[in-house]
C-alpha cells in the first residue's frame, strides 16, 4: 500500500534536482525571478500564486488552484434531494446560507413546490446572517494582510454572536445544513430570534461605532489601497469580476434587488455602490454592506408571518431543470440543476463567484508592486472552498 | 564589580528578564487591543508564557537549508547579537548603573547600528531563499533611508549639549532642553521605527509578501538569537532616545532605575498601539517619506538647534 | 426586450428560442454558428458571461449538452445559449475571445468532460491533479469507484 496512485495505474514524472546556485536566485540579473505566493504561504490560503517579478515589479501572474478540490458537483449527484445540501453548502461554509437557498429555490423551481412565507423570511434572515458573518470575515482578512491583526479579533467577537444564533437555531455553529428544499428545517423560536437581535445589536452598536472609528477613515490603510488596483466600470465587466468587486466599481449588480428571490421582493435595502472602483472602494463596498444587511435582518424579524415552516418535499421529482442566481456574500452564486426524474439532483453546476474573480486578477495585477499583491488578492474577497468547488 | 555589571546588574541576566516582560507587555497589550486576554496560563498572569517561549525555540531542531551558505548561517546570528550586545554598555540605567561610560557614548551606539544592514542582508544572502533574499534587499534599503534621519536628530542633540557621553548628556538635561529637542525627539523616534523595521515600517518582513523577509529560513535557536538582536536593538535605541531626549534617569522620588524604565515603556507603549492600529506601509512610500519628509525635516530641526545654541552659549 | 432577441435570433440564425424563467430565455444554438452568435449577442448587451455549463447526457442516448449563460448586468435579462453535441464530435468553437472571462470556465468544462473548445489557449488541467489530466470525472461513465483509495490492510 505505498502509493496507491501508482497502483490504479498512474505514474508520477519525478523533476530532476537541480542545485541552485546564489546567481540562479535572479534578481541581481536581467531575468525575472519567479515567486511562489502560497501554497504554504502566511496569506495566501490553499492556492499558489505563480508570480514573476522584475525587480518590485510584478509581471506576469499565474494562479495555480485546485489544492481543496472536492468535486461537490460531482458528489451531488449520489445524493438525494434533501442530502444534497449538505454538499451544496460546503461550497463555502463560511456563508453556508446563501448557497443552501440557491439550490433549494432550484429544486423547488422543478419540483413545483411552493414554500410557505416564514420559510421565505428564515431565509432571508439566514442568508443575511451568514452574508454578515462573511463579510466581518473579509473586513478582518482585508486589514489582515496589511499586518494589522486588531480587526480580524473584533470582527471574530462579532462573528461569535451570530455563530450562537446559529447554533440555537439548528445545534451547528458552522456547517448548519439548515435550509432545505420546502423550506427551512427548524422552526425559529423565540431563542434564536433573542439570539439574532442580541447579534444584530452588537454589530450596530459596539462593532459598527469602534470599528468605524478606527479602521475606516484611517490615514495609513488610503495611503495603501487607493489607487490600487484600480478597475473602471467597462472593465470590471469585461473582466466579469463579480460581487461587492462588480459594485465596487459602480455597477449595480445585486440579485436580490435585480431578481428578488426568499423575502427580498418585500424588504427595504439599498444597494452599495461605489466609483472609484480600487481597492479602498471594495473594502467600504464590503464595510457598508454590513449596515445593509443589520437593516434587512431587523426588518425580517418584524415582519417574520405566523404559519408553517416547511411543506413536505417530494421524494421523486419530475423532469425539468433550472437555472438559479442567489446574491451569495461574495456575489452572484449560480446553480443549473437538472432532474432526470430520479431522487437525486442529475446534473448540478455552480457557478461560483470567486472563480470568476479569480481569473479577473491576473490581469489586474500586472505591473503592481510586490507590496500590493496581497491588497488585491484580499480586496477581491474571494474563498478557496469557492474557487475550486 | 565590573563582571558583575557586565552579567548580572544591569547587564546579561538583568537585560534577559527585561526582554521577557517587554515581549510579554507587547503580547498583554496588543491582547487588549484586541479585546482578547492574551498570555493567561503560565505562571501567575501568564507572566511566564514568554520565558516558556523561549525555551520551545531553545529546544528546536537546528535547521540548515541544503542550499545556503552553512557557516555565515549559522555566524549571522551571533554576529548580529555581538553587535547589539555592545550597544547595552553604553546606557546608563542610573546614575551609577552603566557598564561603561566614554566620550563617544553616543557615536559608538549610532555606528554599531549603521553596521547592522549589513548583517541582515548577510542573513538574507546566507539563506539562499528568494524571500530571505528579497526581504535581505528590504532591510538594507529601508534601514539606511532610516538611519540618515536617525543620526541628524541624535546629532541635534549631541550639538545641543555639547557632549557625546550619555552621562553628562543626562545631567545638564533640563525641561528646556527636552522642549528645544521635541522636534529632534519626535523624528528621532520614527527613524527608530524605520531603522528596527517595526509597524508599520515592517517591509523587510512583510509576512504577507515576503513570509519573513530575511528571518524565513532560520529556526529554533537561530532564530531566537536573531530575533532577540533586533529586540536589544529596539531596546537600545528607545534607551539612546530616553538619554537624549526624556532626561535618561531623572525624576522625583523614585529612584533613577525605575524612571529610566518608565519613560522606555511609555516609548514602547507608543509602539504597541501603532502596531495595532497601523497598516503597512509600502516600500516606495516608505522611501519617498524618508527622503522627501523625514530627511529634510531633521536638516531643518539641526540648524535650529545650532541657531539656539548659538544664543544659549 | 428579450421578444426582440428572439425575434432577432430567429431571422437573422433561425434558431429556435424560448422563455426559460422569468427573466432568461433559452436559444438552443449549433455549434458552427455558435461564434457569431455570441458576437451578435454581445452587441445587443449581453456583455456579462456567467458560466459555461455542461451536462453530460449520454446515458439517454444523447449527446452532450453545452450552455452558455450571459446576463446584461444593466437591463437585468438573462439569455443561456444550448449547443447540443454528439457523442462522437466533442469540439466547439471557442468563445474566449469574444468573452475573455469564459477561457477559464471552458478550460474547466474541457477537464470535466473533455469537451475540446477549439481556440482556446489554455486547455490543460486546472483544478485536477495532473495525473488526472484526461479522466473527465464529471462524465456519467467516469466510475469513482474504479479510483477509489484501497483502504487500508488491517495487520
Amino acid at each position: 500500500m505505498s502509493n496507491s496512485i501508482a497502483l490504479a495505474g498512474y505514474s508520477f514524472t519525478v523533476e530532476k534536482e537541480v542545485e541552485v546556485s546564489g546567481e540562479d536566485l535572479g534578481l541581481l540579473q536581467e531575468k525575472l525571478l519567479q515567486l511562489n505566493w502560497g501554497v504554504q504561504h502566511p496569506a495566501s490560503g490553499p492556492m499558489r500564486l505563480k508570480l514573476w517579478v522584475d525587480g518590485d515589479e510584478v509581471v506576469k501572474v499565474d494562479p495555480d488552484i485546485g489544492y481543496v478540490l472536492r468535486l461537490l458537483e460531482k458528489l451531488v449527484e449520489y445524493r438525494t434531494w434533501i442530502n444534497a445540501i449538505v454538499n451544496v453548502e460546503r461550497a463555502c461554509f463560511i456563508d453556508n446560507f446563501g448557497t443552501m437557498t440557491g439550490y433549494s429555490i432550484a429544486a423547488e423551481k422543478i419540483a413545483g413546490v411552493e414554500v410557505p412565507k416564514k420559510a421565505d423570511y428564515v431565509r432571508t434572515m439566514l442568508c443575511e446572517a451568514g452574508r454578515i458573518v462573511s463579510h466581518l470575515i473579509g473586513l478582518g482578512s482585508f486589514i489582515g494582510v496589511l499586518g494589522v491583526h486588531t480587526p480580524m479579533q473584533w470582527a471574530l467577537i462579532a462573528r461569535e454572536k451570530f455563530l450562537d444564533a446559529f447554533e440555537v437555531y439548528s445545534g451547528q455553529r458552522i456547517a448548519t445544513a439548515s435550509i432545505v428544499p420546502g423550506g427551512v428545517r427548524y422552526e425559529p423560536t423565540g431563542k434564536f430570534i433573542e439570539k439574532m437581535v442580541h447579534a444584530v445589536d452588537y454589530l450596530e452598536r459596539e462593532f459598527i461605532p469602534r470599528y468605524g472609528e478606527v479602521f475606516i477613515d484611517n490615514p495609513t490603510l488610503k495611503l495603501r489601497t487607493k489607487g490600487v488596483g484600480v478597475v473602471s466600470k467597462e472593465k470590471a465587466i469585461q473582466l466579469g469580476l463579480a460581487g461587492p468587486a462588480l459594485r465596487a466599481s459602480g455597477v449595480a449588480s445585486d440579485i436580490r434587488k435585480d431578481y428578488p428571490y426568499a423575502a427580498y421582493g418585500e424588504l427595504d435595502f439599498r444597494v452599495v455602490t461605489r466609483e472609484e472602483g480600487d481597492a479602498y472602494a471594495r473594502y467600504l463596498v464590503i464595510w457598508e454592506e454590513l449596515v445593509e444587511s443589520a437593516k434587512i435582518i431587523r426588518q425580517a424579524i418584524e415582519g417574520l408571518p405566523e404559519g408553517d415552516y416547511r411543506t413536505k418535499f417530494p421524494v421523486k421529482v419530475p423532469e425539468g431543470e433550472a437555472y438559479v442566481n442567489v446574491e451569495w456574500a461574495r456575489g452572484c452564486f449560480g446553480f443549473h440543476l437538472v432532474s432526470k426524474g430520479g431522487t437525486g439532483p442529475y446534473r448540478l453546476k455552480m457557478r461560483a463567484p470567486s472563480f470568476a474573480n479569480l481569473w479577473a486578477m491576473p490581469e489586474m495585477m500586472k505591473g503592481v508592486k510586490l507590496a500590493d499583491v496581497p491588497v488585491i488578492f484580499a480586496s477581491l474577497y474571494m474563498c478557496h472552498g469557492d474557487i475550486d468547488r | 564589580m565590573a563582571w558583575f555589571k557586565a552579567i548580572v546588574f544591569p547587564g546579561f541576566l538583568f537585560l534577559l528578564v527585561v526582554f521577557l516582560m517587554i515581549f510579554y507587555l507587547e503580547r498583554k497589550v496588543l491582547a487588549d487591543a484586541h479585546l482578547r486576554i492574551g498570555p493567561f496560563y503560565v505562571g501567575k498572569w501568564g507572566l511566564l508564557q514568554t520565558t516558556a517561549d523561549v525555551f520551545k525555540l531553545l529546544q528546536k531542531e537546528f535547521v540548515i537549508q541544503k542550499r545556503a551558505n552553512k557557516l555565515l548561517f549559522s555566524l549571522i546570528p551571533f554576529v548580529a547579537f555581538l553587535m547589539v550586545a555592545m550597544l547595552i554598555a553604553f546606557i546608563p540605567f542610573s546614575e551609577n548603573w552603566y557598564i561603561v561610560s566614554t566620550s563617544f557614548d553616543l557615536l559608538i551606539i549610532l555606528a554599531l547600528v549603521t553596521g547592522m544592514p549589513p548583517v541582515f542582508f548577510y542573513a538574507g544572502w546566507a539563506s539562499k531563499s528568494k524571500y530571505s533574499f528579497i526581504g535581505g534587499l528590504r532591510a538594507v534599503n529601508q534601514m539606511i533611508s532610516g538611519e540618515i534621519p536617525l543620526w541628524l536628530s541624535a546629532l541635534a542633540a549631541a550639538v545641543f549639549y555639547g557632549t557625546l557621553n550619555h552621562v553628562k548628556i543626562v545631567e545638564s538635561s533640563s525641561f528646556l532642553s527636552f522642549l528645544i529637542l521635541l522636534p529632534a525627539f519626535l523624528i528621532f523616534v520614527t527613524a527608530v521605527l524605520v531603522v528596527t523595521d517595526r509597524p508599520p515600517f515592517d517591509i523587510p518582513e512583510a509576512e504577507q509578501e515576503i513570509v519573513y523577509g530575511f528571518m524565513t529560513e532560520f529556526g529554533g535557536f537561530n532564530y531566537a538569537i536573531l530575533a532577540v538582536a533586533k529586540l536589544v536593538e529596539l531596546f537600545a535605541l528607545f534607551s539612546v532616545a530616553t538619554v537624549l531626549f526624556l532626561g535618561g534617569f531623572k525624576g522625583p522620588i523614585l529612584p533613577g532605575i525605575i524612571w529610566f524604565f518608565l519613560k522606555v515603556f511609555v516609548l514602547y507603549l507608543f509602539t504597541f498601539v501603532v502596531r495595532a492600529s497601523t497598516p503597512r506601509i509600502r516600500m516606495d512610500q516608505l522611501l519617498r517619506f524618508c527622503w522627501k519628509v523625514l530627511t529634510p525635516l531633521a536638516l531643518l530641526n539641526l540648524a535650529f538647534v545650532i541657531l539656539i545654541k548659538m544664543f544659549i552659549s | 426586450m428579450l421578444e426582440e432577441i428572439k425575434e432577432k435570433v430567429k431571422s437573422k440564425f433561425g434558431f429556435e428560442s424560448e422563455p426559460y424563467d422569468t427573466n432568461m430565455l433559452l436559444i438552443h444554438g449549433e455549434r458552427n454558428k455558435v461564434r457569431s452568435l455570441m458576437e451578435f449577442l454581445k452587441e445587443n448587451g449581453f456583455n456579462y458571461p456567467h458560466t459555461v455549463s455542461v451536462v453530460d447526457y449520454t446515458p439517454e442516448g444523447k449527446g452532450f449538452q453545452v450552455n452558455y449563460v450571459l446576463e446584461n448586468v444593466f437591463e437585468k435579462k438573462f439569455v443561456i445559449v444550448r449547443v447540443e453535441l454528439g457523442s462522437e464530435d466533442l469540439s466547439v468553437p471557442s468563445v474566449c475571445d469574444i468573452f475573455p472571462p469564459l477561457q477559464p470556465h471552458e478550460r474547466e468544462a474541457w477537464e470535466m468532460f473533455g469537451i475540446e473548445f477549439i481556440g482556446n489557449p489554455r486547455l490543460e488541467v486546472m483544478l485536477l491533479p495532473e495525473w488526472a489530466s484526461g479522466l473527465f470525472p464529471l462524465r456519467k461513465s467516469y466510475d469513482f469507484k474504479k479510483h477509489r483509495k484501497p483502504t487500508k490492510e488491517k495487520k
